[in-house]
Order: structure tokens, then sequence, then C-alpha cells
């Protein structure tokens, strides 16, 4: 081993703060008011760890949560009991008789669904509905569907169903449905698209904006006082001096302005870095941020560390909380023309996730 | 039934190791399964490739090697590791008769250090211009001799010699060839003399006679991804091992008659935001433009019926209408590589062939 080095050996990691996203659930909670929480979980939880965050999300008070594919619906329910958990993209191979055995609320977006999540014996149930948001019901499937929830709940065989709402369109579904005499109950809506008239929407759904990440209300995460739950690091695996001049990385994409050092980090695009970030993106070594030099590889990338003072083993930062210095996934998302939430997601299995 | 996954043909990976191993010949070809080998599966297709008669497998890092090796394919395989983190342990990589890369004479020294009886094969790294890993010229005489050394006392063996290139150039690579040769010449002057030299990837294996030495490292044309500009895989002699498919989850008719097709798979899949406005996938032999990607699904844009359910193929060979990865790549301004690697975990992986 090398000297002055001991415990686990280091590879690229997401550490993830899970105060900030307690402190982020209860900021947007108070700015909902009377309405209750939906975190959105998707993606597992835009790669920072289903379980662990929702664990988060309950614990500062979120009422629900949610997560597009039945599967990963099922699988958060081994860990959280008693609160809700919606579904809403199914295909073919949708385990509709699993996901009321495990009380998943399914969210129906066509007539198909709905008869198959009803046989299936699925007892919470809402309807996805088309305003600018993407659904399959169509005005006159909506209708119908409406018209089928009516008599199964005239019948007593279903009780009052929720209301999925995409982009809008809260007053009009509801109306919809209650002249068509179906008893409501849950409806809920994009945050950051939902004004405070819209009196018929229960509950707001927030996803990346729990994690510090991606716009809400038309500002950055960060601006509106959230915290970016995830910094990503990686250690220095080796330094080496080199001459000004010198070409560096796949292509010569970069070279050394002056005489320099190089440093080597054991993180690439096998990790979830864009390749296109060579050159541009922000990453933080030594006490300095500066920009990666040259092609992001597979398994590594560099910096040039000029006279900084680093090891061997010391982590370099990618993104993570601009409050504590360091480059902000926001950053990157500028550099690379996508948005910070794509960003953190986009973390490859290979780093490994660590909870604080 | 799955209707989401990504299908690995393990007929087309091997006829494509046939293929290399053939083009790189007398050179010896070592089938790269770092990174998961690309997202196909480093187990699966070490496994496989293993049982068709490859005798050198390449992992970048221990855990990968040892796994490989605790699922039954033994020293008579070569596996070769050469990424560490700065405070690796070697003993279990050396008992297990992993073949390691060294660019640096503490990583010798603690490798020699827990060598058991048997000494620890090693291949050592310059540096011929890339700037990554691997000696400089000024420390290169120092490893070596430390190596020669070590080799005496009988902890080590002076297995290899290798390095990566940069490929900025058909001069820069022939530049680096030639400072490869003199890492050679030097040691060889140090008495040190290596049964294994290799120095090329993909591309410069392919292309170039004289970059292949005794071994070239092939890792992305084992999975039927060309390495340049221009080519597709059919004319290397390649064929794509990765297809990835699903179906469509949602239809939607806009204001001004266009049909929106939804598929269930975004960007924390793997698909590349990146890809929205410059790629298509194919629904029923038709090519359709991807207009957005979200965090678990995208959008297509048909001029033609579409319905839910209906089968689509991202990218793959070709045979059912679709793009190659390699087209993907060029599409979005990268490798075809990045774009398999980094395909995750949650769409299934499917073995055929």
């Amino acid at each position: 081993m090398t000297p002055g080095l001991s415990g686990s050996p280091r590879v690229a990691e997401a550490v993830i703060d899970l105060a900030a996203v307690r402190d982020n659930v209860r900021s947007l909670a108070a700015a909902a008011g009377s309405r209750a929480l939906l975190v959105d979980m998707s993606g597992d939880a835009h790669g920072h760890g289903a379980a662990q965050v929702a664990e988060a999300a309950l614990a500062a008070g979120a009422a629900a949560l949610g997560t597009s594919r039945v599967g990963d619906a099922i699988a958060l329910r081994s860990t959280v009991h008693a609160v809700p958990i919606v579904a809403w993209q199914h295909t073919r191979d949708t385990d509709f008789v699993a996901a009321a055995a495990a009380s998943i609320t399914v969210v129906v977006r066509s007539s198909e669904q709905l008869s198959a999540a009803i046989d299936a014996g699925v007892a919470s149930l809402q309807l996805g509905v088309d305003a600018a948001g993407f659904a399959a019901f169509g005005p006159d499937a909506f209708v119908d569907a409406c018209r089928s929830v009516a008599s199964l709940q005239s019948a007593g065989r279903l009780g009052p169903v929720g209301l999925m709402l995409g982009d809008g369109g809260a007053a009009s579904a509801c109306a919809t449905a209650r002249e068509l005499g179906v008893e409501l109950d849950a409806v809920h809506a994009v945050a950051a698209s939902t004004g405070p008239t819209d009196d018929d929407v229960t509950m707001l759904r927030v996803g990346a904006e729990v994690l510090g990440l991606d716009e809400t209300r038309g500002h950055r995460a960060t601006d509106v006082g959230l915290r970016p739950a995830m910094t990503v690091r990686a250690p220095v695996l080796a330094i080496k001096s080199a001459l000004r001049g010198t070409g560096v990385s796949y292509g010569y994409i970069y070279y050394t302005t002056d005489d320099t050092r190089l440093a080597l980090l054991s993180i690439g695009y096998g990790d979830g870095i864009d390749r296109a970030a060579g050159n541009v993106a922000p990453i933080r070594v030594g006490g300095v941020t500066g920009r990666i030099a040259g092609r992001v590889a597979m398994d590594s990338c560099v910096v040039d560390i000029g006279d900084r003072v680093v090891a061997v083993g010391d982590w370099a930062v990618l993104f993570g909380d601009p409050a504590a210095g360091d480059p902000s996934a926001e950053e990157w998302a500028d550099a690379l023309g996508t948005s910070s939430a794509v960003v953190a997601s986009r973390m490859t299995a290979r780093v490994v996730r660590k909870y604080r | 039934m799955t209707v989401t996954e990504a299908v690995i043909d393990l007929a087309a990976f091997d006829a494509n190791v046939r293929h290399l191993a053939a083009t790189v010949a007398p050179a010896e070809l070592m089938v790269v399964v770092k990174a998961d080998a690309y997202g196909h599966g480093a187990l699966e297709t070490a496994l496989r490739a293993a049982r068709s008669g490859a005798t050198r497998l390449g992992t970048l890092d221990i855990p990968t090697a040892l796994a490989i090796r605790a699922a039954g394919v033994g020293p008579d395989v070569t596996i070769f590791a050469w990424q560490y983190p700065p405070n690796q342990d070697f003993r279990a990589a050396v008992a297990a008769r992993i073949d390691l890369g060294v660019s640096r004479v503490d990583e010798l020294r603690a490798m020699a250090a827990v060598a058991d009886g048997v000494p620890a094969r090693l291949h050592l790294k310059i540096d011929t211009g890339l700037q990554r890993n691997g000696a400089t010229t000024a420390e290169w005489p120092v490893l070596v001799a430390e190596a020669r050394r070590l080799q005496a006392e009988g902890s080590v063996r002076a297995h290899g010699i290798w390095t990566h290139i940069a490929e900025a150039s058909d001069d820069e690579d022939s530049l680096s060839i030639m400072r490869f040769r003199d890492a050679i010449a030097v040691a060889d002057q140090l008495g040190v003399h290596f049964a294994v030299r290799h120095l090329a990837a993909s591309s410069a294996g392919f292309r170039r006679e004289d970059a292949r030495f005794d071994m070239v490292r092939m890792g992305g044309h084992c999975w039927g991804i060309p390495s340049f500009d221009g080519v597709t895989p059919l004319q290397m002699g390649l064929r794509p091992v990765m297809t990835l498919v699903t179906e469509v989850d949602a239809v939607r008719h806009t204001a001004d008659g266009a049909v929106e097709v939804e598929l269930p798979l975004g960007y924390a899949d793997g698909i590349p935001p990146a890809a929205a406005g410059l790629v298509h996938v194919a629904v029923g032999g038709r090519q359709y433009p991807v207009v957005s990607v979200a965090v678990d699904s995208m959008v297509l844009r048909a001029d033609a019926p579409v319905r839910v359910g209906d089968r689509a193929t991202l990218f793959g060979t070709g045979d059912d209408g679709e793009q190659t990865v390699r087209q993907w790549g060029d599409l979005i301004g990268t490798l075809g590589d990045e774009i398999v690697t980094r395909i995750a975990p949650s769409v299934p992986r499917r073995y055929v062939g």
C-alpha cells in the first residue's frame, strides 16, 4: 500500500447528504402551504438512491411517494409502510397483481389500463389526465373512464380515486370528473406549474427540487434556497510533471501552457461524466477550481494542477454544494448544455453511493 | 416477459472476437471487459470469451479480475488489471495470478511484498504521450532497474511492457511507437527483456501493423462498434452486440396533427438527453426522430400510425431498420462506446446466441 494511506480503497463516489434532502423537503412543504407533498422518486431518485431519499423525505414531512414504474414502487414498499406510493408508467409486462398486493396506488392512462388494474384487484387508483402532460386519455376516453369509475363506485366496488395532473388543467379535469359522478380524493400536480388558486389540487408533486437540482418556479434550485444533496468526488491516482506544450489525453484537445503538473483522476465516462466534459467542466482539486484537461476517457481524466499542493489519494470534487466552495451540478449543466438533474442522474452504478 | 431490455448477442461477440484475432495475428488479442464489458456484462462476456478460446482478458480493476477468476476462468487465461485505488492491497490479485500493470516504484514494491512463492507477474507501463499512467522517460530506467532487482529476488516477473497511445493523429501515434521502442531498448540495456509488448487498442490495432507488437487490447471493436469515422460495422466485418429495445407505452395526437409516441426509457436509464433532435428510433421498421428525453421516458414524433404496445428498437444491428450505436455516437458527437457503457442496470440484459 502507498505509505500514509489507510482505510478502504478510494474510488469514485457520490456522497448523498440526507440532511440536505430533509431541509429541502421542509422548505418545499412550507412553500406548499396547506397542500401535501408527493415526492417523485423516479430514476432511483435521480440516481441518489430511492430507498434512502424516501426515508429522508418522509422524515421531513412528505405525505406520499411516487415513482414511474410499478417494479420500483414495489421495491420501495419493502421499506416504506403506511404511506401512499404512486406509479404511473406501464407496459405489457407491468404486474398489476403484485401492485395490488403491495398496496401501490396505480395511475391509469388508458381504458385498457383501467380494466387491467380493476381486474387485478388494485384498490387505490388514480386517473392520469392529459393536459399538457403526456398521457393516453384523450378527452373522450377520459369521459369514458370517469363513467366506468363512477359506476364501479356506485356499485361499491371501488373507493374514491385520485387524479394525476400533467401540466395544468386541474379545474376542468376535476369538474368533468365530478359532473360524471366520480368521487375524488387526492389530486396531485407538478408543483412548479400549480398556482395558489388551483383549489382542486390537494397535493404537489416535487422531484429533482428535493435533491437541490433543476429549476423551481423559474429559478435555479440553489437560487431559491434548496441545497444540492449529491457530491461526486474521485481520488487522485498519480501526479506527473509535464513541460509546456504537452498534449494531454486522447486526441490532444488540450495542451499545457506552462511547465506544470498533471493529476490523473479515477473517474471517466464509464462513471457517468460526459466524454464531452473535457476542457469545459469545472473540477476542484487542491482547493482550486479549474477545468478537466483534455478528453474524458472511459475510466479516467486529467487536471492541470500547476503548483497546487496535491498528493496522490487526495479527493477531487467534480460537483457538490457551492456553499462548501465546490463546483455545482448547475455549473456542469451550463458547461454541457443540459440540466443539473441530468448531470446527477447519469452517474453510473460504478460510482459508489455513500450517505451522511 | 420483459419489454424493455438490452439484448446481448454472444454469437455476434464470438464472431467479432474471432475476426479481430485473425486480423491482428500473429499478435494476440486481449478482449477488454472493463466497465462491465462496456455495459454488456463483464462476467457473462468473459466466460463466453474464455469458453470460445480467448486466452487474454483485460479488466481495468482488480475486483473484476478476481470475480472472473472466481467464476471459473483459470490461470491458463491471462487476466490483466492496471488501474488501482491509491491504497490498493495487491495480495488477493497476486494470489489469483492476475497480471498487473505497474507505473511507479511504490506500486512495484507493494506488488513484490505480497508475492507468496510465485512471483507477481507484471507489465511495466511507459507513458508514450497520453499523459495518464505510465512512467515518464526520466522515471523509466528507475522502474526497470527496480523490477530487475525484485525479479532477481524472485518476488516479481517483469513479463510485459505496455502503453496507451493518444490517437491524436497518425504522426503522433508514430512518435508514440518510437518512444515505445526506445523504452524497450533501454530495458534491454538494463538486462530486462519483456515477453509481451503491447501498445495498441481497437483503432491502431485494427489499422496499423506496426502498432501491434505481441498483443492488441480491444474493447469497442469486440462489441461491434467501429472506432473510425465513416465505417460501418459490416464494412469492418463486425456485428453490433447490443440491441436496445422497448415498447410504445403511450401515443398522443397533437393539435397540429402530429403523433407523439412515448417510450418508457429516459436519461436515468442511460439514454443521452443530447440524443433529442439528432437520432432516430425504429418502430415497425420505420425510423422516427427523438424529440425529447426525460428522466424515465422519451418522446418520438411519428408521421405514420403507431400503437401502444408496438416494439421500438433504439439501436442495434440495423436488422429492424434501426440505427447502430455507432451512428448514435456520430450524430450526438461522442463514441458508441460511451452510449452502451452508460446504459443503466435498470435495463435488464438478456443473453442470446
